[in-house]
Protein backbone atom coordinates (compact mmCIF):
# COMPACT_ATOMS: atom_id res chain seq x y z
CA UNK A 1 0.00 0.00 0.00
CA UNK A 2 3.05 2.05 0.98
CA UNK A 3 5.15 1.72 -2.15
CA UNK A 4 1.96 2.08 -4.57
CA UNK A 5 1.20 5.37 -2.70
CA UNK A 6 4.86 6.13 -3.35
CA UNK A 7 4.68 5.42 -7.02
CA UNK A 8 1.59 7.43 -7.84
CA UNK A 9 3.14 10.12 -5.97
CA UNK A 10 5.99 9.93 -7.71
CA UNK A 11 4.62 9.46 -10.97
CA UNK A 12 2.93 13.20 -9.91
CA UNK A 13 5.99 14.81 -9.09
CA UNK A 14 6.87 14.03 -12.16
CA UNK A 15 3.57 15.50 -14.19
CA UNK A 16 4.60 18.80 -11.81
CA UNK A 17 7.63 18.68 -13.24
CA UNK A 18 6.72 18.36 -16.63
CA UNK A 19 4.13 21.24 -16.86
CA UNK A 20 6.56 23.25 -14.18
CA UNK A 21 9.62 23.49 -16.96
CA UNK A 22 7.63 23.89 -20.04
CA UNK A 23 8.47 26.93 -19.52
CA UNK A 24 12.09 26.68 -19.77
CA UNK A 25 12.21 25.53 -23.25
CA UNK A 26 9.02 27.38 -25.17
CA UNK A 27 8.38 30.46 -23.06
CA UNK A 28 10.38 32.95 -25.60
CA UNK A 29 9.08 30.62 -28.57
CA UNK A 30 5.71 31.46 -27.53
CA UNK A 31 6.07 35.32 -26.63
CA UNK A 32 7.79 35.68 -29.75
CA UNK A 33 4.62 34.05 -31.83
CA UNK A 34 7.33 31.97 -33.37
CA UNK A 35 5.10 29.11 -32.69
CA UNK A 36 1.63 28.87 -31.53
CA UNK A 37 1.22 28.27 -28.01
CA UNK A 38 -0.41 24.79 -28.38
CA UNK A 39 2.06 23.65 -31.00
CA UNK A 40 4.80 24.63 -28.24
CA UNK A 41 3.54 22.75 -25.88
CA UNK A 42 2.76 19.90 -27.60
CA UNK A 43 6.45 19.60 -29.44
CA UNK A 44 7.99 20.32 -26.32
CA UNK A 45 5.94 17.17 -24.84
CA UNK A 46 7.19 15.07 -27.22
CA UNK A 47 10.69 15.51 -27.47
CA UNK A 48 10.35 15.30 -23.74
CA UNK A 49 8.69 11.74 -24.39
CA UNK A 50 11.29 10.62 -26.88
CA UNK A 51 14.26 12.05 -24.66
CA UNK A 52 12.89 9.99 -21.66
CA UNK A 53 13.45 6.98 -23.64
CA UNK A 54 16.80 8.29 -24.84
CA UNK A 55 18.36 7.28 -21.89
CA UNK A 56 19.16 3.60 -21.01
CA UNK A 57 21.47 4.69 -18.26
CA UNK A 58 19.96 4.04 -14.59
CA UNK A 59 19.62 6.83 -12.50
CA UNK A 60 19.20 5.06 -9.71
CA UNK A 61 21.59 6.62 -7.15
CA UNK A 62 19.66 10.31 -7.75
CA UNK A 63 19.37 10.61 -3.97
CA UNK A 64 22.62 10.30 -3.19
CA UNK A 65 23.44 13.73 -4.46
CA UNK A 66 21.66 15.25 -1.32
CA UNK A 67 20.78 12.10 1.28
CA UNK A 68 22.29 8.97 2.52
CA UNK A 69 19.26 6.97 2.38
CA UNK A 70 21.29 4.92 -0.57
CA UNK A 71 24.94 3.20 -0.81
CA UNK A 72 27.07 3.86 -3.88
CA UNK A 73 25.38 1.11 -6.15
CA UNK A 74 22.39 2.50 -5.35
CA UNK A 75 21.21 -0.28 -3.22
CA UNK A 76 18.87 1.10 0.06
CA UNK A 77 20.67 1.15 3.30
CA UNK A 78 20.60 -2.11 5.20
CA UNK A 79 18.70 -0.25 8.38
CA UNK A 80 16.20 1.55 6.41
CA UNK A 81 15.10 -1.72 5.29
CA UNK A 82 13.01 -3.26 8.23
CA UNK A 83 9.50 -3.37 8.50
CA UNK A 84 9.15 -3.79 4.61
CA UNK A 85 11.27 -0.73 3.90
CA UNK A 86 8.48 1.51 5.47
CA UNK A 87 11.03 4.04 6.74
CA UNK A 88 12.64 4.71 3.63
CA UNK A 89 9.24 4.70 1.78
CA UNK A 90 7.80 7.24 4.06
CA UNK A 91 11.01 9.27 3.68
CA UNK A 92 10.72 9.16 0.01
CA UNK A 93 7.02 9.70 0.11
CA UNK A 94 7.34 12.83 2.25
CA UNK A 95 10.30 14.05 0.23
CA UNK A 96 8.06 14.21 -3.08
CA UNK A 97 5.50 15.60 -1.22
CA UNK A 98 7.51 18.46 -0.59
CA UNK A 99 8.47 19.01 -3.80
CA UNK A 100 5.09 19.05 -5.25
CA UNK A 101 3.60 21.32 -3.06
CA UNK A 102 6.37 23.40 -3.54
CA UNK A 103 5.66 23.01 -7.49
CA UNK A 104 1.99 23.48 -7.23
CA UNK A 105 2.91 26.70 -5.33
CA UNK A 106 5.25 28.10 -7.51
CA UNK A 107 3.46 27.18 -9.99
CA UNK A 108 0.32 28.97 -8.78
CA UNK A 109 2.43 32.21 -8.09
CA UNK A 110 3.68 31.96 -11.76
CA UNK A 111 7.17 31.50 -10.31
CA UNK A 112 10.12 29.53 -12.22
CA UNK A 113 11.64 27.24 -9.48
CA UNK A 114 13.82 24.81 -9.85
CA UNK A 115 11.88 20.78 -9.78
CA UNK A 116 15.05 19.28 -8.97
CA UNK A 117 15.65 21.98 -6.20
CA UNK A 118 12.44 20.93 -4.93
CA UNK A 119 12.65 17.35 -5.15
CA UNK A 120 16.33 17.92 -3.38
CA UNK A 121 14.69 20.35 -0.44
CA UNK A 122 11.88 17.51 0.27
CA UNK A 123 14.09 14.68 0.36
CA UNK A 124 16.49 16.38 2.40
CA UNK A 125 13.75 17.35 5.03
CA UNK A 126 12.38 14.87 5.08
CA UNK A 127 15.82 12.67 6.12
CA UNK A 128 16.43 15.51 8.19
CA UNK A 129 13.53 14.41 10.36
CA UNK A 130 13.77 11.05 9.96
CA UNK A 131 17.38 10.23 10.38
CA UNK A 132 19.00 13.85 11.50
CA UNK A 133 21.73 15.80 10.62
CA UNK A 134 23.97 12.81 9.29
CA UNK A 135 21.60 11.72 7.10
CA UNK A 136 22.06 14.26 4.43
CA UNK A 137 24.70 14.88 2.49
CA UNK A 138 26.07 18.28 2.81
CA UNK A 139 29.54 18.44 1.16
CA UNK A 140 30.33 15.32 -0.14
CA UNK A 141 33.49 13.36 0.36
CA UNK A 142 35.51 15.89 -1.58
CA UNK A 143 36.22 13.86 -4.37
CA UNK A 144 34.10 15.37 -7.16
CA UNK A 145 31.34 18.31 -7.00
CA UNK A 146 28.97 16.65 -4.58
CA UNK A 147 26.43 17.47 -1.58
CA UNK A 148 23.77 19.79 -0.78
CA UNK A 149 26.38 22.45 -1.53
CA UNK A 150 28.22 21.34 -4.52
CA UNK A 151 25.06 20.14 -6.31
CA UNK A 152 22.46 22.45 -4.86
CA UNK A 153 23.44 25.77 -3.80
CA UNK A 154 26.69 26.34 -6.03
CA UNK A 155 24.84 25.33 -9.02
CA UNK A 156 21.89 27.69 -8.28
CA UNK A 157 24.41 30.60 -7.71
CA UNK A 158 26.69 30.37 -10.81
CA UNK A 159 24.52 28.64 -13.63
CA UNK A 160 21.98 31.53 -14.10
CA UNK A 161 24.81 34.29 -14.30
CA UNK A 162 27.07 31.58 -16.91
CA UNK A 163 23.93 31.46 -18.59
CA UNK A 164 23.17 34.85 -18.91
CA UNK A 165 26.45 36.17 -19.86
CA UNK A 166 26.02 33.89 -22.48
CA UNK A 167 22.54 35.52 -23.81
CA UNK A 168 23.85 38.94 -22.99
CA UNK A 169 26.89 38.77 -25.52
CA UNK A 170 24.78 36.87 -27.99
CA UNK A 171 21.77 38.88 -28.26
CA UNK A 172 24.05 42.01 -28.18
CA UNK A 173 26.30 41.05 -30.68
CA UNK A 174 23.03 39.47 -32.97
CA UNK A 175 21.87 42.74 -32.79
CA UNK A 176 25.03 44.75 -33.96
CA UNK A 177 24.82 42.22 -36.84
CA UNK A 178 21.38 42.51 -37.60
CA UNK A 179 20.77 45.68 -37.78
CA UNK A 180 18.97 47.49 -40.37
CA UNK A 181 18.50 43.88 -41.90
CA UNK A 182 14.78 44.02 -42.74
CA UNK A 183 12.38 42.25 -40.67
CA UNK A 184 11.28 39.99 -43.50
CA UNK A 185 14.94 38.57 -42.86
CA UNK A 186 14.66 38.51 -39.24
CA UNK A 187 11.65 37.41 -38.38
CA UNK A 188 11.02 34.46 -40.16
CA UNK A 189 15.06 33.37 -39.72
CA UNK A 190 15.15 33.39 -35.84
CA UNK A 191 12.09 32.07 -35.85
CA UNK A 192 13.52 28.98 -37.14
CA UNK A 193 16.40 29.47 -34.70
CA UNK A 194 14.56 29.72 -31.58
CA UNK A 195 12.06 26.71 -32.64
CA UNK A 196 15.72 24.49 -32.90
CA UNK A 197 16.88 26.14 -30.06
CA UNK A 198 13.93 25.39 -28.06
CA UNK A 199 13.45 21.85 -29.32
CA UNK A 200 16.90 20.59 -27.79
CA UNK A 201 16.29 22.36 -24.64
CA UNK A 202 13.27 20.14 -24.50
CA UNK A 203 14.78 16.90 -25.57
CA UNK A 204 17.34 17.39 -22.67
CA UNK A 205 15.03 17.77 -20.43
CA UNK A 206 13.22 14.79 -21.21
CA UNK A 207 16.46 13.04 -21.02
CA UNK A 208 17.62 14.44 -17.51
CA UNK A 209 14.29 15.10 -15.18
CA UNK A 210 12.34 11.89 -16.15
CA UNK A 211 15.47 9.23 -15.09
CA UNK A 212 14.74 11.03 -11.51
CA UNK A 213 11.66 10.04 -11.55
CA UNK A 214 12.34 6.33 -12.93
CA UNK A 215 15.21 6.42 -10.10
CA UNK A 216 13.52 7.28 -7.08
CA UNK A 217 10.22 4.71 -7.98
CA UNK A 218 13.17 2.00 -8.54
CA UNK A 219 14.72 2.52 -5.11
CA UNK A 220 11.12 2.25 -3.64
CA UNK A 221 10.70 -1.11 -5.13
CA UNK A 222 13.64 -1.84 -3.99
CA UNK A 223 13.45 -1.08 -0.65
CA UNK A 224 10.24 -3.31 -0.49
CA UNK A 225 11.64 -6.17 -2.22
CA UNK A 226 9.84 -6.01 -5.53
CA UNK A 227 12.49 -5.37 -7.81
CA UNK A 228 16.59 -6.01 -6.74
CA UNK A 229 18.21 -5.65 -10.42
CA UNK A 230 20.56 -2.58 -9.80
CA UNK A 231 21.82 -2.04 -12.95
CA UNK A 232 18.38 -2.01 -14.32
CA UNK A 233 14.47 -0.32 -14.21
CA UNK A 234 11.18 -2.00 -14.52
CA UNK A 235 10.06 -1.35 -18.22
CA UNK A 236 6.65 0.25 -16.61
CA UNK A 237 8.58 2.38 -14.31
CA UNK A 238 10.35 3.75 -17.97
CA UNK A 239 7.44 4.06 -19.17
CA UNK A 240 4.70 5.57 -17.35
CA UNK A 241 7.52 8.24 -16.16
CA UNK A 242 8.24 9.43 -19.30
CA UNK A 243 3.87 9.46 -20.47
CA UNK A 244 3.92 11.46 -17.07
CA UNK A 245 6.53 13.98 -17.79
CA UNK A 246 5.18 14.37 -21.29
CA UNK A 247 1.59 14.68 -20.55
CA UNK A 248 2.48 17.46 -17.57
CA UNK A 249 4.97 19.30 -20.42
CA UNK A 250 1.63 19.34 -23.13
CA UNK A 251 -0.72 20.33 -20.14
CA UNK A 252 2.02 23.35 -19.97
CA UNK A 253 2.43 25.65 -16.79
CA UNK A 254 1.06 28.47 -18.50
CA UNK A 255 1.76 30.93 -15.64
CA UNK A 256 4.82 30.47 -15.69
CA UNK A 257 5.19 30.17 -19.49
CA UNK A 258 3.60 33.76 -19.01
CA UNK A 259 6.26 35.14 -16.43
CA UNK A 260 9.19 33.85 -18.04
CA UNK A 261 7.99 34.95 -21.76
CA UNK A 262 6.21 38.29 -20.51
CA UNK A 263 6.96 39.20 -17.10
CA UNK A 264 10.76 39.75 -16.95
CA UNK A 265 11.60 41.46 -20.23
CA UNK A 266 9.71 41.62 -23.68
CA UNK A 267 10.96 39.41 -26.30
CA UNK A 268 11.55 39.36 -29.84
CA UNK A 269 12.85 36.63 -32.20
CA UNK A 270 16.51 37.20 -32.48
CA UNK A 271 16.28 37.74 -28.32
CA UNK A 272 14.51 34.44 -28.07
CA UNK A 273 16.92 32.59 -30.27
CA UNK A 274 20.07 33.99 -28.39
CA UNK A 275 18.42 32.97 -24.90
CA UNK A 276 17.40 29.56 -25.77
CA UNK A 277 20.34 28.74 -27.68
CA UNK A 278 22.41 30.02 -24.54
CA UNK A 279 20.47 27.91 -22.42
CA UNK A 280 20.97 24.95 -24.80
CA UNK A 281 24.67 25.01 -25.01
CA UNK A 282 25.03 25.98 -21.33
CA UNK A 283 22.49 22.97 -20.20
CA UNK A 284 24.58 20.33 -22.82
CA UNK A 285 28.19 21.57 -22.15
CA UNK A 286 27.30 21.29 -18.13
CA UNK A 287 26.07 17.83 -18.78
CA UNK A 288 29.05 17.59 -20.89
CA UNK A 289 31.52 17.94 -17.99
CA UNK A 290 29.62 16.67 -15.41
CA UNK A 291 28.44 20.56 -13.91
CA UNK A 292 25.33 20.04 -12.26
CA UNK A 293 22.64 22.64 -12.84
CA UNK A 294 19.01 23.68 -12.91
CA UNK A 295 17.79 23.92 -16.27
CA UNK A 296 15.05 26.48 -14.87
CA UNK A 297 17.62 28.48 -13.44
CA UNK A 298 19.79 27.99 -16.97
CA UNK A 299 16.82 29.20 -19.05
CA UNK A 300 15.99 32.21 -16.63
CA UNK A 301 19.16 33.66 -16.48
CA UNK A 302 19.47 33.22 -20.06
CA UNK A 303 16.33 35.10 -20.40
CA UNK A 304 17.13 38.15 -18.39
CA UNK A 305 20.53 38.20 -20.27
CA UNK A 306 18.81 38.41 -23.43
CA UNK A 307 16.99 41.61 -22.02
CA UNK A 308 20.51 42.63 -20.96
CA UNK A 309 22.18 42.30 -24.42
CA UNK A 310 19.56 43.93 -26.57
CA UNK A 311 19.77 47.85 -26.81
CA UNK A 312 17.03 49.54 -25.41
CA UNK A 313 14.86 46.59 -23.55
CA UNK A 314 13.78 46.81 -20.11
CA UNK A 315 14.57 44.20 -17.70
CA UNK A 316 11.89 43.92 -14.92
CA UNK A 317 13.79 43.53 -11.93
CA UNK A 318 11.05 43.16 -9.61
CA UNK A 319 9.43 40.01 -11.40
CA UNK A 320 13.16 38.56 -11.64
CA UNK A 321 13.79 39.41 -7.82
CA UNK A 322 10.47 37.54 -6.70
CA UNK A 323 12.35 34.50 -8.86
CA UNK A 324 15.46 34.72 -7.58
CA UNK A 325 14.01 34.91 -4.08
CA UNK A 326 11.76 31.80 -4.45
CA UNK A 327 15.22 30.07 -6.07
CA UNK A 328 16.28 30.61 -2.24
CA UNK A 329 14.05 29.86 -0.29
CA UNK A 330 13.28 26.61 -2.58
CA UNK A 331 15.47 24.29 -0.85
CA UNK A 332 14.53 25.02 2.49
CA UNK A 333 10.61 25.41 1.53
CA UNK A 334 10.26 22.14 0.20
CA UNK A 335 12.40 20.83 3.07
CA UNK A 336 10.19 22.01 5.59
CA UNK A 337 7.17 20.40 3.78
CA UNK A 338 9.02 17.37 3.70
CA UNK A 339 9.85 17.51 7.39
CA UNK A 340 6.17 18.08 8.66
CA UNK A 341 5.09 15.00 6.06
CA UNK A 342 7.55 13.10 7.83
CA UNK A 343 6.77 13.67 11.15
CA UNK A 344 2.60 13.32 10.50
CA UNK A 345 3.46 10.06 8.77
CA UNK A 346 5.71 8.66 11.06
CA UNK A 347 3.29 9.83 14.20
CA UNK A 348 0.52 8.53 12.78
CA UNK A 349 2.60 5.39 11.55
CA UNK A 350 2.11 2.55 9.39
CA UNK A 351 0.18 2.59 6.24
CA UNK A 352 -2.39 4.70 7.94
CA UNK A 353 0.51 7.37 8.24
CA UNK A 354 1.66 7.26 4.55
CA UNK A 355 -2.52 7.44 3.84
CA UNK A 356 -2.44 10.60 5.79
CA UNK A 357 0.60 12.12 4.08
CA UNK A 358 -1.07 11.83 1.05
CA UNK A 359 -4.69 12.89 1.70
CA UNK A 360 -2.72 16.07 3.00
CA UNK A 361 -1.24 16.05 -0.34
CA UNK A 362 -4.36 15.76 -2.45
CA UNK A 363 -6.14 18.31 -0.26
CA UNK A 364 -3.17 21.21 -0.71
CA UNK A 365 -2.99 20.39 -4.58
CA UNK A 366 -7.02 20.86 -4.67
CA UNK A 367 -7.01 23.89 -2.75
CA UNK A 368 -4.02 25.41 -5.06
CA UNK A 369 -5.69 24.42 -8.34
CA UNK A 370 -8.85 25.90 -6.89
CA UNK A 371 -6.97 28.51 -6.15
CA UNK A 372 -5.33 29.24 -9.66
CA UNK A 373 -9.07 29.16 -11.38
CA UNK A 374 -9.15 32.87 -10.17
CA UNK A 375 -7.17 34.84 -12.94
CA UNK A 376 -6.48 31.57 -14.57
CA UNK A 377 -3.92 32.01 -17.27
CA UNK A 378 -3.94 29.27 -20.00
CA UNK A 379 -3.00 29.32 -23.67
CA UNK A 380 -5.13 32.14 -25.27
CA UNK A 381 -4.06 34.68 -22.41
CA UNK A 382 -0.34 33.93 -21.95
CA UNK A 383 1.00 36.34 -24.02
CA UNK A 384 -1.32 39.37 -22.56
CA UNK A 385 0.44 42.59 -21.75
CA UNK A 386 2.13 42.48 -18.38
CA UNK A 387 0.52 43.44 -15.91
CA UNK A 388 -3.04 44.48 -18.29
CA UNK A 389 -1.17 47.67 -19.69
CA UNK A 390 0.69 47.39 -22.68
CA UNK A 391 4.49 47.39 -22.70
CA UNK A 392 6.40 49.73 -24.86
CA UNK A 393 7.00 47.43 -28.11
CA UNK A 394 10.45 47.00 -29.37
CA UNK A 395 10.55 49.89 -31.71
CA UNK A 396 11.65 52.88 -28.87
CA UNK A 397 10.24 55.75 -31.06
CA UNK A 398 7.60 54.90 -33.23
CA UNK A 399 7.02 56.10 -37.07
CA UNK A 400 4.96 59.05 -36.87
CA UNK A 401 4.05 59.64 -40.75
CA UNK A 402 3.80 56.14 -41.78
CA UNK A 403 1.29 54.06 -39.95
CA UNK A 404 -1.91 55.39 -42.01
CA UNK A 405 -0.24 54.95 -45.36
CA UNK A 406 1.42 51.58 -44.56
CA UNK A 407 -1.96 50.11 -42.66
CA UNK A 408 -3.95 50.87 -45.39
CA UNK A 409 -1.64 49.34 -48.00
CA UNK A 410 -1.24 46.41 -45.76
CA UNK A 411 -4.72 46.10 -45.50
CA UNK A 412 -5.39 46.25 -49.39
CA UNK B 1 35.76 24.48 0.25
CA UNK B 2 36.55 21.62 -2.56
CA UNK B 3 32.98 22.22 -3.42
CA UNK B 4 33.58 25.67 -4.97
CA UNK B 5 36.63 25.14 -6.03
CA UNK B 6 34.85 21.93 -8.07
CA UNK B 7 32.45 24.72 -8.80
CA UNK B 8 34.36 27.20 -10.15
CA UNK B 9 36.49 25.17 -12.20
CA UNK B 10 33.79 23.85 -13.58
CA UNK B 11 32.23 27.31 -14.17
CA UNK B 12 34.62 28.47 -16.75
CA UNK B 13 34.69 26.03 -18.24
CA UNK B 14 31.20 25.75 -19.03
CA UNK B 15 31.82 29.29 -19.80
CA UNK B 16 34.16 28.91 -22.46
CA UNK B 17 31.58 26.13 -24.17
CA UNK B 18 28.41 28.60 -23.98
CA UNK B 19 30.08 31.56 -25.57
CA UNK B 20 31.57 29.27 -27.98
CA UNK B 21 28.47 27.48 -28.86
CA UNK B 22 25.46 29.43 -27.25
CA UNK B 23 26.39 32.72 -28.37
CA UNK B 24 29.03 31.68 -31.07
CA UNK B 25 25.79 29.91 -32.96
CA UNK B 26 23.74 32.09 -33.14
CA UNK B 27 26.25 34.39 -34.07
CA UNK B 28 26.87 32.70 -37.14
CA UNK B 29 23.02 32.71 -37.79
CA UNK B 30 22.43 36.07 -37.36
CA UNK B 31 25.70 36.65 -40.32
CA UNK B 32 23.73 34.11 -42.14
CA UNK B 33 20.67 35.97 -42.28
CA UNK B 34 22.81 38.99 -43.09
CA UNK B 35 24.09 37.58 -45.98
CA UNK B 36 20.84 36.48 -47.25
CA UNK B 37 19.40 39.52 -46.74
CA UNK B 38 22.52 40.85 -48.76
CA UNK B 39 22.36 38.60 -51.54
CA UNK B 40 18.27 38.90 -52.12
CA UNK B 41 19.52 42.83 -52.54
CA UNK B 42 18.24 43.92 -49.38
CA UNK B 43 20.36 46.42 -48.27
CA UNK B 44 20.54 49.32 -45.87
CA UNK B 45 22.73 52.22 -46.23
CA UNK B 46 24.16 54.76 -43.80
CA UNK B 47 21.88 56.12 -41.42
CA UNK B 48 22.59 59.54 -41.55
CA UNK B 49 22.59 60.22 -45.52
CA UNK B 50 20.50 63.24 -46.18
CA UNK B 51 16.75 62.95 -46.47
CA UNK B 52 16.78 64.63 -50.14
CA UNK B 53 18.56 61.51 -51.37
CA UNK B 54 16.08 59.06 -49.81
CA UNK B 55 13.57 58.98 -52.77
CA UNK B 56 14.46 55.56 -54.08
CA UNK B 57 11.76 54.51 -56.85
CA UNK B 58 10.90 50.58 -56.49
CA UNK B 59 11.12 48.89 -59.74
CA UNK B 60 7.69 47.06 -59.31
CA UNK B 61 5.90 48.31 -62.36
CA UNK B 62 4.90 44.73 -62.99
CA UNK B 63 2.98 44.28 -59.94
CA UNK B 64 -0.28 46.00 -59.82
CA UNK B 65 -0.34 48.53 -56.75
CA UNK B 66 -2.99 46.46 -55.07
CA UNK B 67 -1.04 43.77 -54.27
CA UNK B 68 1.65 45.94 -52.85
CA UNK B 69 2.02 45.37 -49.38
CA UNK B 70 3.58 47.59 -46.75
CA UNK B 71 4.95 46.37 -43.70
CA UNK B 72 6.59 48.76 -41.08
CA UNK B 73 8.73 47.27 -38.63
CA UNK B 74 10.16 49.01 -35.74
CA UNK B 75 12.71 46.85 -34.62
CA UNK B 76 15.93 48.39 -32.59
CA UNK B 77 18.85 49.09 -34.62
CA UNK B 78 19.92 52.33 -36.70
CA UNK B 79 16.99 53.39 -38.30
CA UNK B 80 16.93 52.82 -41.77
CA UNK B 81 14.41 51.64 -44.30
CA UNK B 82 14.89 49.16 -46.80
CA UNK B 83 12.54 48.31 -50.24
CA UNK B 84 12.92 45.24 -51.66
CA UNK B 85 10.48 45.00 -54.88
CA UNK B 86 12.10 43.25 -57.03
CA UNK B 87 10.09 39.67 -57.13
CA UNK B 88 7.03 38.95 -56.40
CA UNK B 89 4.48 41.23 -54.51
CA UNK B 90 6.05 44.18 -54.19
CA UNK B 91 7.16 45.02 -50.74
CA UNK B 92 8.83 47.85 -48.64
CA UNK B 93 9.64 47.28 -45.31
CA UNK B 94 10.34 50.27 -43.31
CA UNK B 95 12.77 49.10 -39.99
CA UNK B 96 13.57 52.02 -38.27
CA UNK B 97 13.60 52.76 -34.53
CA UNK B 98 14.06 56.66 -34.96
CA UNK B 99 13.74 59.51 -37.01
CA UNK B 100 10.60 59.84 -39.52
CA UNK B 101 9.44 58.03 -42.28
CA UNK B 102 6.98 57.63 -44.38
CA UNK B 103 5.86 55.54 -47.31
CA UNK B 104 4.20 56.48 -50.51
CA UNK B 105 2.83 54.06 -53.19
CA UNK B 106 1.93 55.51 -56.33
CA UNK B 107 -1.11 52.96 -57.32
CA UNK B 108 -1.51 54.67 -60.61
CA UNK B 109 1.18 53.25 -62.96
CA UNK B 110 1.86 50.38 -60.53
CA UNK B 111 5.05 51.65 -59.25
CA UNK B 112 5.80 52.13 -55.66
CA UNK B 113 8.06 54.80 -54.44
CA UNK B 114 9.31 55.69 -50.79
CA UNK B 115 9.74 58.45 -49.18
CA UNK B 116 12.13 58.51 -46.27
CA UNK B 117 12.80 61.76 -44.29
CA UNK B 118 15.24 61.84 -41.90
CA UNK B 119 17.76 59.52 -40.97
CA UNK B 120 15.43 56.72 -42.09
CA UNK B 121 16.93 55.60 -45.72
CA UNK B 122 15.70 52.57 -48.30
CA UNK B 123 17.61 51.11 -50.95
CA UNK B 124 17.21 48.34 -53.38
CA UNK B 125 20.12 46.91 -54.82
CA UNK B 126 20.87 43.86 -57.03
CA UNK B 127 20.59 40.00 -56.12
CA UNK B 128 24.14 38.87 -54.77
CA UNK B 129 24.46 34.90 -55.19
CA UNK B 130 27.33 35.19 -53.32
CA UNK B 131 25.92 36.93 -50.26
CA UNK B 132 22.83 33.84 -50.74
CA UNK B 133 25.58 31.23 -51.03
CA UNK B 134 27.20 32.71 -48.08
CA UNK B 135 24.24 33.04 -45.94
CA UNK B 136 22.97 29.00 -46.85
CA UNK B 137 27.23 27.90 -45.61
CA UNK B 138 26.51 29.75 -42.11
CA UNK B 139 23.51 28.25 -41.92
CA UNK B 140 24.94 25.35 -42.32
CA UNK B 141 27.60 25.44 -40.04
CA UNK B 142 24.74 26.18 -37.16
CA UNK B 143 23.11 23.11 -38.62
CA UNK B 144 25.81 20.88 -38.05
CA UNK B 145 26.32 22.67 -34.68
CA UNK B 146 22.82 21.90 -33.90
CA UNK B 147 22.90 18.11 -35.00
CA UNK B 148 26.14 17.80 -32.38
CA UNK B 149 24.20 19.05 -29.67
CA UNK B 150 21.63 16.09 -30.83
CA UNK B 151 24.05 13.99 -30.88
CA UNK B 152 25.76 14.37 -27.39
CA UNK B 153 21.95 14.29 -26.14
CA UNK B 154 21.63 10.79 -27.93
CA UNK B 155 25.14 9.65 -27.24
CA UNK B 156 25.03 10.90 -23.18
CA UNK B 157 21.49 8.68 -23.17
CA UNK B 158 23.27 5.53 -24.33
CA UNK B 159 26.48 5.52 -22.03
CA UNK B 160 28.66 7.35 -24.30
CA UNK B 161 30.50 10.81 -24.79
CA UNK B 162 31.48 13.21 -26.77
CA UNK B 163 35.47 12.74 -27.36
CA UNK B 164 36.87 16.32 -28.94
CA UNK B 165 40.46 15.39 -28.57
CA UNK B 166 40.94 14.78 -32.24
CA UNK B 167 39.83 17.35 -35.07
CA UNK B 168 36.73 16.15 -35.24
CA UNK B 169 34.44 14.61 -32.45
CA UNK B 170 34.23 11.20 -31.74
CA UNK B 171 32.14 8.80 -29.63
CA UNK B 172 33.77 7.01 -26.67
CA UNK B 173 31.97 4.80 -23.97
CA UNK B 174 31.96 6.99 -20.60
Amino acid sequence: MILALVVITALAFDFTNGFHDTANAMATSIATKALRPKTAVALSGVLNLVGAFLSVEVALTVTNAVVKIQDKSGAPKAELLADGGNALLLIILAGLVGGIVWNLLTWLLGLPSSSSHALFGGLVGATLAGLGLAGVNWGGDGSKLDGVIGKVLLPAVISPVIAGVVAAVGTWIIFKITAGVAARFTEQGFRWGQIGSASLVSLAHGTNDAQKTMGVITLALIASGHWSDLENIPLWVKVSAAVAIALGTYLGGWRIIRTLGKGITDINPPQGTAAQSGAAAVILASSHLGFALSTTHVATGSVIGSGLGRPGAVVRWAVAGRMILAWLITLPAAGLVGAVMFWIGDAVGGTAGALVVFTLLVLASAAMYLRSRTGKVDHENVNDDWDGSPTPPAVTTPVPAVPAVAANVAAS
Amino acid sequence: MHNLGFALDGAWQVLLAGLALGAGLPILFALGIRSLAWGAGATTSAAAAPAAASLVPVTTSAVPAATTGTVLNGSSGPASAVLNGSSGPASALLNGSSGTASAVLDGVSGESSAVASGPAVAVSGPRRPVGTALGYALFAVVVIGVMLGLTFIVASGFGYKLDFSTIYPTLVEK
